[in-house]
């Protein structure tokens, strides 16, 4: 038997394993550590760590010393029905510290001739839950004493605490990766969008733009002529050659129908309020599109679901005003809602442009179709806000209705559709904000979304 | 003096052009259309010189309006107003318009671009 005290002096004290173990920062190191501890315990020939697997309901062997492969795949298989098991299902530290003193307890890993004598299970308990077995065998009989199986054990649950916590780290990071790819997703998504729709936007700028210019050139004439106008009138009234006031009149009709003064008196008020409404539409569209565009603010906030579509439709006028007609009825008891808007704002620019696409593959298909109808509506209902979106357009074939919110899916021709937008649309109104999303379609007869977000949650 | 046809469906883009045209002097009498259909109207109605339409509009766009004006009235000088770039490239090799411009522009340079480009047809006509 060998002294334990010996080995704890070794190792100075118990802090000095708590501290080698501190500095652990990934699984591979936690392992070696563990058994470079254990081994400078006690120089243990075999040791195994066997990991609960809960979805297979078996002790996955995530590391060993001193078996061979066909002993590992052995003791893997069978590690439920041998003392890893029932330590394990027990949650119960086994030792025996002479096998042949207990003819019970056969366990026959190592039929070539190895005899083992010492058998140690230690189970790793962390927060009442049982994560896994810790077995040690030697072909020694009688190797620890009870201070050293404190030990062990203290170690086995100190590892199996910084396992699990390795473990945890590792699955959130994975979270955090997927989010982050989420997010990456949804800026291509929006920027694709927002590329798609800046020829459209600055169309839209181009016709106020356009007569805001012709305005003020006129305006430039039409002061360039009053200036004639007045300096002509000056010029007669200072004349001393004319006197008499009925010629004085017939030389100011003359000077107002050379200069066509009336066409500018009468022309310039309506040039001044075209231009003020011209600027003003200019304004709405910059102001919406920066609403649009920003990407910085990641934070939740008060907003108006009737303003986020009004924008939506003010954005996207260029794309659909030749072929639909839209129709909204906003429910003016609409609460404000906690919501992140630029989110809000992709999800109902995705789905009216869904529509708009809709109704211009369904008017290629059928002459007789004009124009086509987008109608939003929103409601409260409950303690939910609720949006509906429906079209007149070409309608989902049906046996694609299932796969319309996956990612990558879309029936456009390649380079017209990511097949990113509905899948994005789903994410932020189920994911984001606890709504639902659903659609209703039929071939040739429209499509119908409905989007439900809850108030409180 | 020039019959000149405007089309946009834009009313505040028609006046204004309308205003300027009508400021800088008496060489132009215009009409004014808001849709390609209200611009074959007035197209078999009144004897225009001059057409000036926008590229996208509801219903017609002014590609298939000026194509239809180049096969009914070939006589009719033909403007496309544009506020796509990428339009412009293309449109030359069907012979779609005389002039492709894109918005927004300087409608007094435009006007006298187009009196220049008025007497030029005429020399080339009394030529002919």
């Amino acid at each position: 038997m060998i002294s334990t005290v010996e080995n704890i002096d070794y190792l100075k004290s118990i802090e000095a394993i708590a501290l080698r173990l501190a500095s652990v920062e990934d699984l591979r190191s936690l392992i070696d550590t563990v058994s470079k501890i254990i081994f400078e315990i006690a120089p243990v020939e075999y040791m195994a760590l066997y990991i609960y697997d809960s979805a297979n309901n078996r002790l996955k062997l995530v590391s060993s010393k001193g078996m061979n492969f066909n002993e590992r795949k052995k003791a893997e298989i069978t590690a439920m029905q041998r003392h890893p098991g029932t330590a394990w299902a027990e949650k119960r530290l086994i030792y025996i510290p002479d096998e042949d003193e207990e003819s019970s307890t056969f366990d026959d890993l190592f039929p070539n001739g190895i005899s083992i004598k010492t058998r140690l299970y230690i189970p790793i308990i962390r927060n009442e839950e049982c994560l896994g077995t810790f077995a040690i065998s030697s072909t020694k009989s009688h190797l620890f004493d009870d201070q050293s199986i404190s030990l062990l054990s203290f170690l086995t649950n100190i590892a199996g605490v910084i396992y699990k916590n390795i473990i945890d780290r590792r699955e959130l990071d994975r979270i955090n990766h997927r989010m982050k790819i989420a997010n990456r997703n949804f800026l291509a998504q929006k920027l694709h969008s927002i590329g798609q729709l800046a020829a459209g936007i600055a169309h839209e700028l181009n016709s106020p733009l356009q007569y805001m210019g012709d305005n003020l050139a006129f305006l430039n004439s039409a002061y360039e002529m009053m200036t004639t106008f007045v300096d002509s009138i000056k010029q007669v009234l200072e004349s001393e050659d004319v006197q008499d006031k009925n010629e004085i009149m017939a030389l100011i009709n003359r000077i107002s129908m050379e200069t066509d003064i009336h066409f500018f008196l009468s022309e310039i008020p309506p040039a001044i309020c075209q231009s003020i409404e011209g600027l003003d539409r200019v304004s709405r569209i910059v102001k919406t599109m920066k609403d649009f565009a920003q990407s910085g603010v990641k934070e939740k906030s008060f907003k108006n679901i009737n303003k986020s579509i009004e924008d939506t439709l003010l954005i996207t006028h260029n794309e659909w005003k030749n072929w639909a007609i839209v129709t909204t009825d906003l429910s003016v008891e609409l609460p404000l809602i906690y919501c992140q808007a630029d989110e809000i704002n992709q999800v109902l620019l995705q789905i009216i442009m869904n529509s708009v696409h809709a109704i211009q593959d369904r008017a290629q298909q059928d002459k007789d179709y004009k124009k086509g109808n987008i109608i939003i509506t929103t409601k409260l209902s409950g303690e939910s806000i609720v949006i509906a979106i429906e079209d007149d357009g070409i309608g989902i074939e049906e046996h694609n209705i299932q796969r319309i919110f996956d990612p990558f899916f879309t029936t456009k021709e390649a380079g017209k559709g990511t097949g990113q937008g509905l899948a994005i649309a789903h994410d932020v109104v189920v994911n984001k904000h606890n709504g639902s999303i659903k659609v209703n379609s039929s071939r040739f007869a429209g499509t119908g979304f409905t989007i439900v977000l809850p108030l409180n949650y | 003096m020039y019959n000149l046809l405007i089309v946009d469906d834009e009313e505040f883009l028609l006046v204004g052009m309308k205003r300027i045209f009508q400021s800088a002097g008496s060489d132009f009498n215009i009409f004014t259309a808001d849709s390609g259909l209200a611009a074959l109207e007035i197209l078999d109605k009144e004897n225009i010189d001059l057409i000036i339409s926008d590229m996208y509009m509801p219903e017609m766009s002014g590609y298939e309006l000026l194509n239809r004006v180049k096969n009914n009235y070939p006589n009719i000088v033909r403007i496309l107003l544009s506020g796509y770039i990428e339009d412009s490239v293309d449109l030359p090799k069907n012979n779609i318009a005389h002039m492709y411009l894109s918005k927004p522009l300087r409608t007094k340079a435009l006007i006298n671009e187009i009196k220049e480009f008025m007497a030029n047809q005429e020399h080339i006509l009394e030529e002919v």
